[in-house]
């Protein structure tokens, strides 16, 4: 459902499981013409490793990590990688953390069905989120 | 008249307007998940009879699937 797809608030039996929009979480956001050494210090600074790079809309165009900054200063469009994979917000996080295990990645863009950037998500987080989750509800008195 | 709309005019309508969500997909899909606060008359349910439970007053909104 494309009202689901953009992250908005829906109710039924599928709304109570945990999906990649509650463990979505701010990135770094840049234009293509931004500066490398830009983004380096900030990403340095806020402890991250990749920046997304978005139109003048919010569309998702590529992303930067930080090993892509070293080197002279240029723009972030010269060393932006295109097309990076990206997930819905109404995945089901046991889904993407298994194709995450599977395919061995950490990290992935979220996107609305426009391509607009929603988060970043982590491996890290989902399964903190998800042992969280398992642990109340196999807390003493939780039916 | 009625009108396609997108979400960005979903939402303006439901915060300004109070409007109501009707979702004419059937009930096995609106059970699983459905636009917060929907109803759920389903298209061959759909009729003078079974509309009566909508305020004439307010805004309606029909959603089914879109498969352009």
């Amino acid at each position: 459902m494309d009202w689901l797809a953009a992250g908005l608030p829906a109710d039924g039996a599928d709304s109570a499981a945990p999906e990649v929009a509650d463990a979505t979480s701010a990135v770094a956001r840049f234009r293509l013409d931004d500066n490398t050494q830009t983004i380096a210090q900030r990403l340095r600074e806020s402890g991250e490793d990749w920046a997304a790079i978005v139109d003048e809309g919010g569309v998702l165009l590529g992303r930067v990590r930080l090993e892509d900054t070293d080197g002279p200063g240029t723009t972030a469009g010269c060393v932006m990688q295109s097309g990076p994979s990206t997930y819905r917000p109404n995945v089901p996080l046991d889904e993407l953390l298994d194709r995450m295990r599977d395919k061995g990645f950490v990290r992935a863009f979220v996107t609305d069905p426009e391509g607009k950037l929603l988060g970043l998500i982590t491996r890290e987080h989902i399964e903190a989120l998800l042992t969280n989750r398992s642990g109340i509800a196999a807390a003493p008195g939780r039916s | 008249m009625p009108e396609v709309i997108g979400r960005t005019d979903v939402q303006r309508l439901l915060t300004e307007d109070r409007a109501q969500v009707v979702e004419v997909l059937p009930a096995e899909e609106y059970e699983q998940a459905h636009i917060a606060g929907a109803v759920n008359i389903p298209l061959r349910d759909l009729n003078a009879d079974s509309a009566t439970q909508l305020d004439r007053e307010r805004p309606v909104i029909v959603y089914c699937n879109d498969f352009t």
